[in-house]
Parts: structure tokens; C-alpha cells; sequence
């Protein structure tokens, strides 16, 4: 990993103040425990996950050393495209001014996306040997109901840019997955094919789980999730540390999808970290921005390389994708803001 | 101490949700509405804090929160002295 930079929206939110005007209640003590006090949410309708991901991208050519022609593949990590078509990668391509002979792919996953675009950056920048701009860009905000308990109080926007440059001397990445699409409901955003839109889709009514949002918003059974992340994932990731032949003491960080800080805790333990030295959080300054929050937690805490990391994105699929690997070399540019 | 602790897990809910009396006996808190998932988030956060432990993510079931009594007794089985 060569260099890597962050965008979120200037407009900050205060939780505190936002529970008390949404919900009429204080939820200091919850918003304590699930450790969201802020969140950056852009406030132009007209604003996108591409604007974060450009001015990231952007950065990184400016001030990280890499070279728009080095450049052989863009993976866009999304699922909040400008359009359904064409892809955001390939309108990257021209709005980062790269080369025509650039191939371009976008992944649609949530929560657990930025591994798998590593995975597929590393796995294409080593058959290419050029460079991969990874993006992984959200604006959750624009299906996310702030009449929702259940999700108003999460999320936030945001975008990323990576570099990954093929280097046969660096240590080797490891990968594991997994798919269970059978939960697909724990978490889930409706708008596409399967459910044409009708105009009935846009209006905001109160559900039977409580929740007031449109048919079109975010759903979340926290309950389920939460059953997931703290029962499922920590298998799969204790199966993978004893295939690779290592354990929680032996990394210098473990990087979490910023789901939820209570939960995340509930997880390290679960896996044999130390939360309170291994783990880095920026959730409670940009709560949880899906797939972009584990490249974020990088540029935003990762102030020096970590030469051994364990990642794990988990959540919507519901999937998860876990990595070892090292950081070592980073140009980390950090997280900048833009007015939008 | 089991007395002391069963106060103190009456007055950490009773902070939480001072509009309940969590000392009526016979009363199921899950289903009778009186914890929801983001109390049992903060109360776990706040029993986590008071007895220096890390109450198991696998015990963070509705069963464990629905009295008092069942409250204490997941303290006791994660280490709460």
C-alpha cells in the first residue's frame, strides 16, 4: 500500500444535540457506549460519493509522489454510484484526467468493501505489475432515515483514495471471506430492480420495528448484526490466525469496520486483542461511513505505518472479508474536508 | 454482595430508565418494553465500567437482561465481585 488519503463533508453533526432534536430524549449514555458523538454529512443534495473519492485521489497525486500515468486500474468501492450506468470507476477516469488504456471496475458491497477492493487491487496491480487507485466513497445520508433510531445516529459520508503498487519484495497479503446471503435482511437498502420504484416508496411511515423511514431507506435488525459480529466473525477470524500461525499480540493494530464502538470492543476481545492499545477508532468523529470506514480509520489514526495489521470488514450481505497485512511505507496524507 | 450488586443493577436501570420501577417483582424487562436494544447497549457499557469486567459479547442475549436477578447473575458469571 503506497499512499492513501480521506475527504469528508465539511457539515459536522452533533449527536447529542441532533438525539435531542430527532427523539426528544438524552441519549448521552447510548451514544457514549456506541461511541458516535460525531459525524460529517454533507448537506448539497446534489453531492456524491464520487466528490469525496476525486478530491482524495486528487491528494494523493498532488502531494503523495504517485503519477497519473502509473496508473493501470481504478476499483471503485460503492454502493451509492452517481448512476447505475455507466460505473463510477470509468467517470473517474475522466474526471482524474487518467489514461484511456485504464481498466475500470466497481464493487458493490458495504460494510466488508474495502477488503474485498484490496483484494482485487492487489490481485490486479500484480498481474498488470501498475498501480491500482483503489476509491471507496459513501454518501450514506441519502438513504439513511434521521426519523431511524436504529441508523440515524450512525452513519456518515465519506470517501477514500488508495494506492497499491505491485512490490515483489513486500510481505505477502493473506485473505479470507465470507458470504451468508441467506441474512440478507439483518441490514439492507431495497431501492433497486427487484422493487420498482412507485412514488408510495418515498413517503416516510413508522414500521412495526419502530423505526420511521421510506421504503427506500436503510434497515437495520441490530439485534442480528449484532449477533453476527460478535458470534460469526470471531470464528472465522480465530480459524484464520491459527492458519497463518498467529495470534492477537502478535499484530501492531487491528483495523474494524467502525460499526459501533460497543461492539467493536465485545469483537477484540473475542478475537484476543487489546481494544484500548490495538484498536483504532475515528468512528467518534465520523461515525459509521460503510465500507469507507476501515480506509478512513487509517488516513484519520494511523499517523505512523503499521507493519503488521489484521482487518475485518463485516456487516450487509451479510459477508466479511479479514486481511493480514502490512502498512509498512505508507504515505499516509490523512483526512482533509470539503465544503459540499 | 448479592445484595448490594442487585442495588446497584436497580439503580444503574433506574438511571437509565427512570419512568420504570425496576423493583416490581415479576416483571419481564425485555418484553415488557422497559429495555430496548440501546438501553441494553448503554446498561452493559455502564456494568462493564462499575465492575471493571467485559461482559462476553455471546452472553448479550434478551434472556440476560429480563430481571434483576438474571442481570446479576451475568454478572457473576463474568468475573463482577
Amino acid at each position: 500500500m503506497e499512499a492513501i488519503a480521506a475527504c469528508v463533508p465539511e457539515n459536522k453533526v452533533d449527536n447529542l444535540e441532533f438525539a435531542k432534536s430527532h427523539f426528544e430524549e438524552d441519549m448521552s449514555s447510548t451514544l457514549k457506549a456506541l461511541g458516535v458523538l460525531e459525524r460529517h454529512v454533507a448537506i448539497k443534495e446534489e453531492t456524491t460519493s464520487m466528490d469525496f473519492c476525486i478530491a482524495a485521489a486528487e491528494k494523493i497525486f498532488a502531494e503523495g509522489g504517485v503519477k497519473r500515468e502509473d496508473i493501470g486500474a481504478i476499483i471503485f468501492v460503492t454502493l451509492t454510484p452517481d448512476c447505475l450506468m455507466p460505473n463510477n470507476s470509468t467517470y473517474a477516469q475522466h474526471l482524474l484526467g487518467l489514461g484511456k488504456d485504464v481498466a475500470t471496475l466497481d464493487i458493490n458491497h458495504a460494510c466488508p468493501g474495502y477488503v474485498f477492493g484490496l483484494w482485487n487491487a492487489a490481485l490486479i496491480a500484480q498481474n498488470m505489475q501498475k498501480k491500482v487507485l483503489l476509491l471507496d466513497g459513501d454518501i450514506n445520508s441519502k438513504y439513511v432515515s434521521p426519523w431511524d433510531k436504529s441508523t440515524a445516529l450512525l452513519f456518515g459520508d465519506a470517501g477514500t483514495a488508495t494506492v497499491i503498487t505491485p512490490d515483489a519484495s513486500a510481505p505477502d497479503w493473506h485473505f479470507t471471506f465470507m458470504s451468508d446471503g441467506s441474512n440478507r435482511e439483518a441490514i439492507m437498502v431495497r431501492l433497486g430492480m427487484r422493487y420498482p420504484i412507485k412514488t408510495e416508496y418515498l413517503e416516510y411511515k413508522t414500521w412495526e420495528d419502530g423505526g420511521k423511514r421510506r421504503f427506500i431507506d436503510m434497515e437495520m435488525h441490530g439485534r442480528d448484526v449484532f449477533d453476527y459480529v460478535v458470534d460469526v466473525v470471531p470464528e472465522i477470524a480465530n480459524a484464520f490466525m491459527d492458519e497463518l500461525e498467529t495470534s492477537g499480540e502478535e499484530y501492531k493494530k487491528l483495523v474494524l469496520h467502525q460499526a459501533n464502538h460497543f461492539m467493536l470492543k465485545k469483537m477484540a476481545k473475542a478475537i484476543g486483542f487489546d481494544h484500548k492499545t490495538q484498536m483504532p477508532i475515528s468512528m467518534n468523529k465520523y461515525g459509521n461511513t460503510s465500507s469507507v470506514s476501515i480506509p478512513l480509520t487509517i488516513a484519520s489514526e494511523l499517523t505512523e505505518p503499521a507493519d503488521h495489521v489484521f482487518m475485518i470488514g463485516m456487516g450487509a450481505g451479510l459477508s466479511s472479508g479479514i486481511a493480514d497485512l502490512s502498512l509498512k511505507g505508507l504515505n499516509n496524507l490523512g483526512v482533509e474536508t470539503i465544503k459540499c | 454482595m448479592l445484595n448490594n450488586m442487585k442495588e446497584q443493577v436497580i439503580k444503574i436501570l433506574t438511571e437509565l430508565r427512570p419512568e420504570f420501577d425496576f423493583t416490581q417483582e415479576g416483571l419481564n424487562f425485555i418484553e415488557e418494553g422497559m429495555l430496548d436494544s440501546f438501553d441494553v447497549v448503554s446498561l452493559v457499557n455502564e456494568l462493564d465500567t462499575k465492575y471493571g469486567i467485559s461482559i462476553d459479547g455471546l452472553d448479550i442475549v434478551p434472556d440476560n437482561f429480563s430481571s434483576v436477578d438474571s442481570i446479576v447473575a451475568l454478572l457473576i458469571k463474568n468475573g463482577a465481585k
